[in-house]
């Protein structure tokens, strides 16, 4: 249960995304729709991913990606998982706001898709779940019970983690002066919204392997901090996004 | 002289070079990776040799650095390079790094230049390039185990050097493994523009010292010196199941000559010859890497209960607005070369290996092997035409 595994190409990480793509998320922040900071977030993971995958030209299958985007409904952007070989080929898709936002079935998706693979991740990384969204769900109930069900799913190398992105600036009670220095999230940190408490008890601890590699990208998480990334700057959500594809890649103790 | 420079675009099995000094057998194999997107290996492997002389280099090429394939060639032929042009038997060990250290230094200066003159291939898709980019500023990185030993030094010598986890191991002619120091640490490694990460190994001695020295980079996956018995074993492997990383290596098995024993009494060299059965040399050495002197390590950087229906595929009209940055066009795909002669190469390596048995160089069924391989190669390449 130490998150461990490296992710290599015969042992690859897999990482769900669940974007919300709500009607407000067009609205903006500091000018720009959040629609498009989180499409270039997304794009900006895939090239990290891309980045920590390759060998010269070649870019070795090392993560296994699904991705949806959610509103009233759930729609499979990728057409199943995909490795990043294939999406470094495919590109990452520009997101547009829809409507309503149905958080559990975007989960419940997740959950029928970790069922159905679980069983040929034995030897690989324990998969992760990263969902971003701008607010609470206003139709098809509580993310919550899914999520803890997600978060009870495992393999040797540890429970599936969970990964919240909350974009909103009314989620924490003093706002981050620099992402590079922030010590994340944990269990005392107080917050300013019921939601933003039931996104924290939706997020898994950050294992300190992935700390270590967030450490090699400039960040500071504190231990015991959780996958737990709320705030409306560009660089929280790219923090965010940027934890999502932190499964180490070589062997690294804990 | 005459110089080796191992493909990196296709696999080289193992072969040998029989010399006047003994016999250089050297390996190549590119990873599942590569060999499934026809892309180059990351290692590298050259040596050079005359009568009495041979410089050689085996090189890791860093993943996730810039075409780390760029700083183990460059490393490469710049390490044997330089090798060849010692004059004597550096002092001692310590010389010789702060000797290797300076090389390395100036090895950067064409690192840069090419690294930042590197032309990324066009058909690359967008999201790869940007990767690609990202690690250009980072620099092209390589591991290395190198060595130079010439026989007609005053006095004979033998010098290598290493930096990286790639292992070095050498065997003298009783069979005992050297104690070559500590084994390199991960995180070190050569930067095509900053030179050394971490702290470069070496080992200076007699020629007599030794009587086998072999270097490899770590996705041999093997633990202790390789064995003719493993080397047989992993190249009948690697027809069908291509290693997990790129491997390679070089294996120097000395003759016993005056150089290399120390003695000049010719009973002496045949007696050795006599008393040393095929199968001790190579001598199997489980776990003897673990022998060396220990270094701390540096540090491195359920079923659910619903079932919804699946989701469905993105249409028109749906959440997604465009896609960015398609690219449809595939990787180049590195074909080995025809060769016309390749009979002719055939039957010079069955020779090779004939005579590396009969001086007893290696073991009579790691010969018999190899030349039962290339003797079903050519009957292979008959049947096709």
């Amino acid at each position: 249960m130490a998150y461990t595994v490296p992710a290599t190409s015969k042992t690859p990480a897999l990482i769900i995304y669940l974007l919300d793509v709500s009607g407000s998320m067009g609205e903006e922040i500091n000018g720009k729709p959040k629609i498009e900071i989180i499409s270039d977030a997304l794009h900006q993971v895939a090239v990290r991913m891309v980045q920590r995958s390759t060998k010269g030209t070649t870019v070795a299958p090392r993560y296994r990606v699904a991705m949806y985007a959610y509103s009233s409904q759930v729609t499979d952007l990728l057409g199943g998982i995909k490795t990043v070989s294939e999406l470094a080929q495919m590109g990452v898709p520009r997101l547009q706001p829809m409507d309503a936002t149905d958080t559990a079935a975007a989960f419940r998706e997740a959950k029928r898709l970790l069922a159905a693979e679980i069983g040929n991740l034995q030897d690989s990384p324990a998969p992760l779940v990263c969902h971003m969204t701008d607010g609470e769900y206003n139709t098809g109930g509580d993310p919550e019970p899914i999520a803890k069900e997600i978060m009870q799913m495992e393999v040797p190398d540890g429970h599936v983690l969970v990964e919240n992105i909350f974009v909103t600036d009314k989620a924490l009670t003093q706002a981050i002066s620099d992402p590079k220095t922030w010590g994340g999230v944990n269990d005392e940190t107080p917050l300013a919204s019921p939601y933003a408490e039931t996104l924290l008890r939706m997020s898994s601890e950050i294992p300190p392997t992935y700390a270590s590699v967030m450490r090699e990208m400039g960040y500071q998480l504190s231990p015991g901090a959780k996958m737990f990334f709320p705030g409306n700057q560009p660089e929280i959500v790219e923090l965010g996004f940027a934890m999502s594809g932190a499964t180490p890649v070589t062997p690294l103790s804990p | 002289m005459t110089t080796i420079r191992v493909s990196q675009e296709e696999e080289t099995r193992l072969s040998t070079e029989f010399t006047p000094f003994g016999t250089v057998m050297y390996l190549y194999a590119r990873s599942t990776d590569s060999v499934s997107a026809g892309t180059i290996g990351q290692d590298y492997v050259t040596f050079r040799y005359d009568e009495a002389n041979v410089a050689f280099a085996v090189c890791d090429g860093v993943g996730q650095s810039f075409m780390g394939d760029l700083a183990a060639r460059i490393l490469g032929d710049g390490l044997i390079d330089w090798l060849l042009d010692l004059r004597s038997k550096p002092a001692d060990a310590g010389a010789f790094r702060t000797m290797v250290e300076g090389a390395l230094a100036d090895l950067t200066a064409v690192g840069r230049e090419t690294v930042a003159n590197y032309q990324l291939p066009d058909h690359l898709p967008p999201i790869l390039k940007q990767a690609l980019e990202m690690q250009r500023s980072y620099g092209s990185e390589s591991m290395f185990v190198a060595g130079r030993l010439a026989l007609r030094g005053d006095p004979p010598f033998l010098a290598l050097a290493w930096l990286g986890d790639s292992p070095m191991a050498a065997i003298d002619f009783n069979g005992e493994l050297v104690d070559l120091g500590p084994r390199g640490s991960t995180a070190a490694r050569w930067n095509a523009d900053t030179g050394v990460k971490g702290t470069v190994n070496t080992w200076v001695g007699a020629a007599d010292a030794v009587a086998r020295v072999a270097g490899y980079t770590d996705g041999m996956t093997i633990d202790s010196v390789p064995t003719d018995a493993v080397l047989s074993r992993l190249t009948t492997e690697w027809q069908s199941n291509p290693p997990a990383d790129d491997a390679s290596l070089v294996d120097i098995r000395l003759k016993p000559s005056p150089q290399t024993t120390g003695k000049d009494d010719p009973e002496h060299l045949v007696r050795i010859a006599e008393f040393v059965p095929d199968e001790t040399r190579p001598i199997p050495l489980p776990g003897t890497l673990k022998q060396r002197t220990p270094t701390p390590e540096k540090p491195a950087p359920p079923e659910p209960d619903e079932q919804p229906e699946p989701a469905s595929p993105a249409a028109p009209g749906q959440p997604v607005g465009e896609w960015r940055s398609l690219d449809e066009s595939g990787e180049k795909v590195h074909k080995p070369p025809a060769t016309a002669d390749r009979a002719a190469a055939r039957l010079e390596q069955i020779r090779a290996w004939q005579s590396a048995a009969r001086e007893r160089l290696i073991g009579a069924r790691l010969a018999l092997d190899q030349i039962e391989r290339l003797l079903a190669d050519n009957e292979d390449d008959q049947t096709s035409t």
